[in-house]
């Protein structure tokens, strides 16, 4: 693999923007940590203990993440260790194996008088109540040195404050971190859209199961002299044990490519070489099912980006990528992932919406066929599918025999067009000043110029406005002076 | 396996999980140091900024370089006011770095390995972990400029500013939550490894020497695979050129899974074990490892064939993490009688270690006490008399004499072996331990009953344990305190009736 061309086109900023959010939670801690203070005028205990006690179930639970982040105690680990210490403390408090009616047999509860609990901040904060657990409450926060800290605050309200501010920054990074792998499914799914693709009819939403997707792709490839071969097949990935599930599909009526993402902002230890475990399985099955499939074959990419890959052990970096058989990143959705597209000779709308760019945003079905064959390399049979398809799903504007781009795409399609023609068909120039990805060797903003003059396109088109918006949306990296 | 019995044993998996306090990242000492490093690093600035009244990107600057030996201390005082962890600096600031053409990657070969390192002004810099940087930054004053830029970036001047009049000891308290965070990713990290030194300070007070009864550092399993073949064929276990095919497999296999514990450290591995310690809920790394394990087990049939049931490989599973994580517990097939867990390590994996032919020296040292118990002769003869007729004991005499030298060296049938005094203790607390796995229980309890892990768990009553006590050869109270030590310690559990 290319080490260089990977790390060059990694996403370098942290793609979660939840500010919203952390505002609302800014609000919630600061109101909690001054009602407590005009509150408690003394911050003792005993105080304390009271002043929970008249609190609603809400307000104590708002009361918990104060004290949590004030001691630098993560959501799930005072859930974890919380119940862990009630559990060891006091000898009424069990951890029960109880029936469960989700995917496996069983469950934990911890019991309390013969009541059951899910360990939960709210049922923490219903706990409260009890007398015991109140004290144990109290005891497990003394151990953390939850007195002094309020009384650190009530005494430098502002550095108080400023500090809290941090604390609750770090105690929103394990939430953001959870939501970085779906954040950036999402961002792919925006360039699906920016494709011309749309939701849940070509690509899908939620997670679904890759293994019951071969298998109907096997089933739709049954014909008369490969059925006993099919059925093998179909028995022999039924009994394997994957149960993976795979994060995004294109397309949905008819399967082109499984990518399964793997997005990470710090060293995943071990996650990487899980994932890889993962891939490879799902992989052999790919490439079994493939094996006896003509028409209905699956392309296994990966979605592989993220800072964390700078600290990731090489090792685990390089099998990760190699357990796909082709893999792209956010910044290389465009450029890479297309390019997988049509090396299995498929299309999206922006290929034909390009080529009808270049014809002067109109043409006829012939012409547009040749300039999309002549950009992308796909045979013509596949894109006269495909455009059928599109132009019964109105991706275009029918204008007699001809067909249109729509105005409202006519910059999408203009920005594709100098992306495409950057990535795809200028010459390298060391003399250049555009990197695009797969070559360290830069592209000449004239011989984009060029490509498009030979396509005879009379369109309005300022590629030097276009090269900058491909740089502020890290598509493409421009060398400095 | 029927749904009372995975009951039972969830049960039992949740009984003897470790306690709390291998992840008690607060109580360690490199939480101290970390404090401590704060606190250095902070009265340096406080003293030469004016009590933080003098602050600017020049002077941050000026004052490292003019406490160069404390870059490490003044660095962390300036991140934690700004929620940078260690992690933050070796990702999001080297992309930084690479991003604004500071680094650039650069491919590198090692033999037929590639790799990746940054060039930094014509220079390989190969590792880029925290330290590494905090080492180039005390180097190299472009690369503690840009460290600087990055924390202004992130409001570092401001967050300075605030510390301007307060108090040492508040700033400290506050400083303490900071850190707790920052530092958690590096503490869940040590508690694993906290986990594996636990372990192996057990198998250390059995009597076992590290590299050589057991390994002192994780090992490939492509390295104990060849191992083992090569032992397999020295036995003649399978033909030479059989051996040397496997051999070429195993080489190419691409697969990177290491071993926490391997036994002996040297020579042919015969049991093999990892430990899965989660200090809290890892997400999907529960089902990660279901792949992982069964692309191991698949390549370890696939080489060893019929010989694979002379590698055992237990699994250690243990931490808190796991009382979040039920699920995965019971979907990856873990709790079968392979399953170990701290405190299961006394009795569980030494029978393990025992039935695949190891006699250690607390065996040796267990059937000395224990004809010392009964007032008999502790000669050569008797010795390997009472190991050899053990249940759990597959080695015959001349390989526990062979495994243990230190005792029957020079010695006949009917010299006398010796225990040293240092080892009485720990030889009646595993002779209890043992002599507690042979009671088959058969009465009601009277005060307490016993919880001890065996093949499956094992629960005896104390009138069980009492009606026994000729066989065990110590007084009640002897009885009553090691068992108190054991419960203490989480070997056993006692219940009260």
């Amino acid at each position: 693999m290319d080490h260089e061309e990977f790390f060059r086109w990694i996403t370098p900023i942290d793609i979660v923007d939840n500010d919203d959010e952390e505002k609302e939670i800014h609000k919630e801690i600061f109101s909690e940590i001054s009602c407590l203070l005009k509150e408690c005028p003394v911050i003792e205990r005993k105080e304390l203990e009271q002043y929970v006690q008249e609190l609603t179930i809400m307000r104590r639970e708002s009361l918990i993440k104060l004290f949590r982040i004030l001691t630098g105690t993560a959501k799930t680990n005072f859930e974890i260790f919380f119940a862990w210490y009630l559990i060891k403390k006091d000898k009424n408090i069990k951890l029960s194996i109880i029936e469960s009616n989700r995917d496996n047999p069983f469950t934990n509860r911890l019991t309390i008088k013969k009541k059951e609990y899910t360990n939960t901040i709210k049922n923490f904060a219903i706990l409260l109540d009890d007398p015991h657990c109140r004290t144990h409450f109290f005891n497990y926060f003394d151990e953390k040195n939850l007195l002094k800290k309020i009384k650190a605050i009530k005494e430098e309200p502002t550095m108080g404050e400023k500090i809290l501010e941090q604390l609750i920054k770090f105690d929103q990074r394990g939430a953001k971190a959870s939501k970085r792998g779906s954040a950036a499914e999402e961002i792919t799914r925006k360039k699906f859209e920016e494709f011309g693709l749309e939701r849940n009819i070509d690509f899908n939403l939620t997670d679904f199961f890759s293994k019951e997707l071969i298998i109907k792709q096997l089933e739709k490839s049954v014909n008369s002299t490969n059925k006993i071969q099919i059925q093998n097949k179909i028995n022999k990935i039924k009994n394997t044990d994957l149960d993976r599930q795979a994060d995004l599909l294109l397309f949905l009526d008819d399967p082109a490519i499984i990518i399964q993402s793997s997005y990470y902002n710090s060293d995943t230890a071990s996650i990487a070489a899980g994932t890889r475990d993962q891939n490879q399985a799902e992989l052999e099955i790919i490439t079994t099912a493939n094996e006896v499939m003509d028409t209905n074959k699956i392309l296994y990419v990966g979605l592989i980006d993220g800072v964390g890959f700078h600290s990731i052990d090489r090792k685990r970096y390089e099998s990760l990528i190699e357990s796909v058989e082709e893999y792209f990143g956010l910044r290389t959705t465009s450029t890479k992932l297309r390019k997988s597209l049509h090396n299995v000779e498929r299309t999206v709308p922006i290929d034909f919406e390009v080529a009808l760019f270049l014809n002067n945003e109109e043409t006829t079905e012939e012409e547009l066929i040749k300039t999309v064959k002549k950009l992308y390399g796909i045979p013509d049979e596949k894109i006269i599918k495909d455009l059928k398809k599109w132009k019964n799903r109105n991706k275009f504007e029918n204008n007699l025999d001809k067909i249109k781009l729509k105005t409202e795409r006519v910059d999408l399609a203009k920005k594709f067009c100098v992306l495409d023609i950057a990535y795809l068909l200028a010459e390298k120039d060391k003399e250049g000043k555009i990197i695009v990805p797969g070559s360290d060797i830069p592209v000449n903003i004239d011989e984009i110029k060029r490509i498009i003059l030979e396509f005879n396109a009379q369109v309005e088109i300022d590629v030097e406005e276009v090269i900058k918006k491909l740089e502020q949306d890290m598509e493409i990296i421009l060398i400095q002076e | 396996m029927t749904s009372d019995i995975l009951k039972q044993d969830l049960e039992r998996f949740y009984d003897f999980l470790t306690s709390n306090q291998v992840r008690d990242f607060v109580n360690n000492p490199v939480f101290k140091e970390h404090l401590n490093d704060f606190k250095e690093g902070f009265e340096i600035l406080k003293t030469n900024t004016s009590d933080f009244q003098d602050i600017s990107e020049q002077k941050i600057i000026k004052i490292i370089e003019e406490n160069i030996e404390k870059i490490n201390e003044i660095i962390f005082a300036l991140r934690m006011p700004l929620a940078i962890s260690r992690m933050n600096m070796e990702t999001y600031f080297v992309a930084d770095m690479c991003s604004v053409g500071i680094f650039s990657i650069i491919l590198k070969k090692t033999g037929n390995k590639n790799g990746i390192a940054y060039d930094f002004q014509g220079n390989e810099i190969k590792n880029t972990k925290y330290d590494d940087l905090i080492k180039l930054a005390k180097d190299n004053p472009i690369i503690l400029k840009e460290i600087i830029k990055f924390f202004i970036k992130l409001d570092l001047i401001l967050a300075l500013k605030n510390y301007q009049g307060k108090k040492l000891e508040n700033i400290l308290e506050m400083t303490e939550s900071l850190l707790t965070y920052s530092e958690k990713g590096g503490g869940a990290e040590k508690s694993g490894e906290m986990a594996e030194r636990m372990i192996k300070y057990k198998l250390e007070s059995w009597g076992l020497k590290k590299e050589i009864d057991f390994n002192k550092n994780d090992v490939y399993l492509k390295d104990i695979l060849l191992r083992k073949i090569e032992s397999l064929e020295k036995e003649k276990k399978i033909p030479k050129q059989e051996a040397e095919k496997k051999k070429e497999i195993i080489k190419k296999e691409k697969d990177t899974r290491q071993y926490d514990l391997i036994f002996p450290g040297i020579g042919e591995p015969k049991l093999i074990s990892q430990v899965v310690f989660y200090s809290s809920n890892t997400g999907s790394e529960g089902s990660k490892k279901v792949s992982q394990n069964i692309k191991t087990e698949t390549f370890i049939k696939k080489i060893l064939e019929e010989n694979e049931v002379e590698l055992k490989r237990p699994i250690v599973i243990d931490g808190p993490g796991w009382i979040d994580m039920i699920g995965p517990l019971q979907t990856n097939s873990y709790l079968n009688e392979n399953l170990l867990q701290i405190n299961t390590v006394d009795t569980k994996l030494k029978k393990m270690l025992n039935n695949v032919g190891f006699v250690y020296p607390i065996d040796v040292e267990m059937g000395i006490l224990e004809l010392k118990l009964k007032n008999k002769t502790t000669s050569k003869e008797k010795v390997l008399e009472i190991i050899v007729n053990k249940d759990n004991i597959t080695a015959n005499k001349d390989e526990i004499i062979s495994q243990n030298p230190q005792f029957f060296d020079g010695k006949d049938d009917e010299d006398v072996i010796e225990l040293s005094k240092d080892r009485h203790e720990i030889g009646k607390k595993f002779l209890i331990l043992e002599k507690l796995q042979e009671i088959s229980p058969s009465n009601e309890s009277q005060k307490f009953s016993v919880l001890i892990p065996s093949k499956t768990n094992l629960e005896i009553s104390d009138t069980d344990i009492f009606i026994n006590k000729d066989e065990i050869g110590l007084q009640d109270d002897e009885i009553k305190t090691i068992l108190k030590e054991l419960e203490e310690e989480g070997t056993i559990i006692i219940q009260t009736v």
